[in-house]
């Protein structure tokens, strides 16, 4: 049934508001009205400032938090309907951040085989799950069943949860932070690990994410949220390509963008390649006036 | 484990080690000693730190920082080898009070270091273990909050605090001890973008106009750039040690610790592949614009009005 | 002398209560004192007053006694009722002057009223049954963890503080962990009692694990600012847990779990 929805809207979030603690003195919306749709086999960067509204916005894509007001469907249907948010986690996988606290199992296998078997899927299709997101995050599975997650670097432990997640195999991942707290080699492997499931398996992934370049590299859309609403959204060249908006909030261009921007060259870099080249093209430009320029 | 010399029977030594501020001789540390789950942590580091300055640490996950960072105050104590703070061997139980006061620590969770209700108290938690009289923990109190910028918030409870005001909160701690030295365990690992540069320029402005010596530990190679001194440990064996330009002049080294160059260094090590006249000083965003800046500058074609 | 007997003071016996091991008896405390706070339907009101006389009964002490403990809080327990019943909004029953009772004041008034009441009651088991020194012994121990350096009385203020101040982070982390896990497909709201017991241990276990792991890196925070305790202390008789001690703690933490997941 999922097959259908290939690049066309897999979640639909209309008119959305959410108001915490409703009906007390501390009620406070920390989502108002924001209409927006996930595409399946996209990559979406969700960024904003602390306390925007990212996290509770991923929460409705699977179903821990129900819209005060509007809409929320996914693959068609509303994420209300009971007996749909029972089946709904199996559809849209979340991790929060620092997922590796929510480790629990004696072994790292029974962690990740915990999600499938929820399922109740038969005995050797959990074990080939479990082994296969196991591998995708680069853990070895025979070592995984006798080693405790309580006995694994931060990196394994975190790659360990994210398996957990993957090994129900949902179509959509939503990821909050997944790199933080890793060194840079560790952050650059992981993210890979998903813009890969993307590209070569077709996930959809909603990456929330305070790292522009990160978002610059990865992501097909960005949306950007203020106080609970839609600030920006576009592709990584539309957002970054206007700059002010974001600087004013707070946020920061990435890198090779806000070099160009620095020196007054026009155009949007997302890469260092990019911003190389057009440095280079600049001071070709230059060279063309001044034959004696470098 | 051969080779080692139990702490009790090591010669103290009188020279270099303890002329220095901080001084680090030969320091092992083992996980678990003795048991199944023995590991190596820190393997032979020597090295020193001068009054004043500020040195980063890097190196990837289970490379040691963090354990090398807790003997500096002596909360892990040396297998083997020695640390030497202000001329106090942290061997010795009965320096420790002075080696607390001396060398201060932030850790990189800003909630798990706050003890009491609210900032004010928080604060004054470390002077009323030096029991200071309550007129000078006062004092302390206010100078600390100042110096952190939390006069404001004096009688907030810690939950109501962001990241950034959190770990504010943990330097104003630390600096009621009125230490000599900050030891900082990836203070800003877990901000974001705005509060990690609220941290870093706190933490600046102290070593360059307090003159408190500051050793950050650090994954964000954009950190150590700032540092006038840069350690890199891997596997627990210190592998580097010197100036940031030096270091990101050898990408390769980095690349094999775990690390990368910060993306505005990386972009100068390309460009100067490409023939262009950067200098090796390049560590961060500002220097390579202001140098790109120079060569670009008489271009007329440039939009003026955005440089 | 029974006349004089104040909330909670110690009343040696030889009661299954009364040898159980203090530590395992402020668990049982502190998991059935939020079972009563979280309890919102009658049947468990009606489990947690059972079990309440069930514990009077156990600790073989005359009844009177315990009804005694809970005289200085009556003044308390009685105002509570009346605030209720006269300042909620709702329909009517009874005039006086300005002010009017109402019937939904009188429902939650008596809640409150009975919840004040049972909290109180069983509070005042702990220590009618504890001795003092064990009690400290037991807190000491209870929070060796995060002092790591044995505890005297001023450090119990400040463990209490400390445990003040982690309470709203420690509640902040188990509903992450509760999210994290029905993302993974738990689903707390349904199944036999016994299944849904069985599923509280994806929650216990890290929420746990990482209270450890604060408790850690809180003792390397507070000792890195200079906070040391005396040497550590022995005792003429140690602590020992058993396992009725943990039969016990098991009990009301299973009682506790219920309560929460049902509600």
């Amino acid at each position: 049934m999922l097959e259908n929805y290939n690049g066309k809207e897999i979640i639909q979030v209309e008119s959305l508001t959410y108001v915490y603690a409703a009906g007390t003195p501390l009620a406070a919306a920390a989502l108002r009205d924001v209409s927006l749709s996930v595409k399946k086999g996209e990559f979406l960067v969700l960024a904003g400032p602390t306390g925007s509204g990212k996290s509770t916005l991923a929460q409705h894509f699977n179903g821990l938090l129900l819209p005060t007001a509007g809409i929320v469907r996914v693959a068609g249907r509303d994420t209300r309907v009971k007996n749909f948010r029972r089946r709904l986690w199996q559809l849209v996988g979340l991790a929060f951040q620092y997922p590796e606290q929510q480790l629990f199992a004696e072994t790292v296998f029974d962690d990740v085989a915990f999600g499938p078997r929820n399922l109740r899927l038969a005995a050797e299709e959990v074990e080939k799950r479990a082994a296969a997101a196991l591998e995708i995050v680069g853990l070895d599975p025979r070592e995984a069943k006798e080693r405790s997650p309580f006995a694994l670097s931060q990196g394994q432990r975190r790659r360990a949860a994210l398996a957990g997640i993957l090994a129900v195999d949902p179509a959509v991942l939503v990821l909050d932070e997944p790199a933080a707290g890793l060194d840079p080699r560790g952050r650059r492997r992981l993210l890979g690990v998903f813009k890969d499931l993307q590209q070569r398996r077709g996930k959809t992934i909603v990456l929330i994410t305070h790292d522009m370049d990160n978002a610059a590299s990865l992501a097909d859309r960005i949306v950007v949220l203020k106080e609970g609403r839609i600030f920006r959204e576009g592709t990584p060249r539309e957002v970054f390509g206007d700059p002010g908006p974001l600087l004013e909030i707070g946020l920061r261009l990435p890198v090779p963008a806000e070099i160009l921007r620095r020196l007054g060259i026009e155009g949007v870099a997302l890469t260092l390649p990019e911003a190389e080249e057009r440095i280079n093209e600049a001071a070709a430009g230059m060279r063309k006036r001044r034959p004696n320029f470098i | 484990m051969p080779g080692f010399i139990s702490p009790q029977n090591r010669p103290l030594r009188g020279s270099a080690v303890d002329d220095y501020y901080i001084g680090i001789d030969n320091l092992k540390y083992v996980y678990n000693r003795g048991e199944p789950g023995e590991k190596a942590a820190l393997d032979g580091i020597s090295a020193r730190v001068d009054r004043g300055e500020f040195i980063a640490v890097v190196g990837a996950n289970g490379s040691g920082k963090s354990t090398l960072a807790r003997h500096l105050n002596a909360l892990l104590l040396p297998v083997a080898g020695c640390v030497m703070v202000n001329g106090l061997d942290t061997r010795r139980p009965e320096n420790l009070p002075a080696i607390r006061r001396e060398v201060a620590m932030i850790f990189q969770n800003p909630d798990n270091q706050i003890v009491a209700a609210t900032v004010e108290e928080d604060v004054a938690f470390g002077p009323e273990n030096l029991g200071l009289p309550p007129e000078l923990i006062a004092r302390r109190v206010d100078a600390a909050l100042k110096a952190a910028g939390l006069e404001q918030l004096r009688t907030v409870p810690p939950h109501f605090l962001s990241g950034g005001q959190k770990q504010r909160l943990a330097i104003a701690c630390a600096l009621a001890m009125q230490p000599g030295c900050l030891v900082c365990d990836e203070p800003t690992a877990m901000l974001d973008p705005a509060g990690r540069e609220e941290i870093l320029n706190t933490l600046l402005r102290l070593n360059r106009s307090e003159k408190v010596t500051l050793i950050l530990i650090t994954q964000f190679m954009e950190e150590a750039a700032l540092a006038r001194k840069v350690w890199v440990l891997d596997k627990g064996r210190l592998v580097f040690l010197g100036a940031p330009a030096e270091l990101f002049a050898r990408p390769e080294l980095l690349t094999a610790c775990g690390l990368e160059l910060p993306a505005p260094a990386e972009l100068a090590r390309r460009l100067r592949a490409a023939g262009w006249p950067l200098s090796l000083e390049i560590l961060t965003l500002d220097d390579l614009v202001a140098q790109l800046r120079r060569i670009l500058g008489q271009n007329p074609f440039l939009n003026q009005n955005m440089i | 002398m029974v006349e004089n007997i104040v909330f909670g003071q110690y009343i040696p016996g030889k009661s299954i209560l009364h040898r159980l091991d203090p530590r395992a008896k402020i668990f049982c405390l502190l998991t059935f004192i939020p079972a009563v706070l979280v309890a919102g339907h009658w049947p468990f009101y009606v489990l947690l007053t059972l079990l309440t006389v069930f514990f009077i009964v156990l600790s073989g002490l005359p009844r009177r006694i315990v009804f005694q403990t809970l005289r200085p809080f009556w003044f308390i327990l009685i105002l509570t009722f009346l605030l209720q019943v006269f300042f909620t909004p709702g329909e009517a029953f009874l005039q006086a002057g300005i002010f009017q009772a109402t019937k939904e004041g009188a429902v939650l008034g008596g809640l409150l009223f009975w919840r004040l009441t049972l909290i109180i009651a069983v509070s005042s088991l702990l220590t009618l049954t504890t001795s003092p020194l064990d009690l400290t012994a037991a807190v000491e121990r209870l929070l060796a963890p995060v002092a790591r350096l044995g505890v005297s009385a001023p450090e119990l203020a400040m463990m209490m503080t400390v445990a003040i101040r982690f309470l709203p982070t420690l509640l902040r982390e188990a509903l992450t962990i509760k999210k994290a896990q029905q993302a993974r497909g738990v689903d707390f709201n349904s199944g036999w009692p016994w299944e849904r017991l069985a599923k509280t241990i994806p929650l216990l276990v890290p929420l746990f694990a990482g209270a450890f792991g604060r408790a850690e890196e809180l003792a390397a925070a507070m000792e890195a600012r200079g906070y040391r305790v005396g040497a550590k202390r022995t005792r003429l008789h140690p602590l020992r847990f058993a396992w009725r001690d943990l039969a016990a703690a098991g009990f009301t933490a299973a009682v506790f779990a219920l309560v929460v997941l049902a509600e």
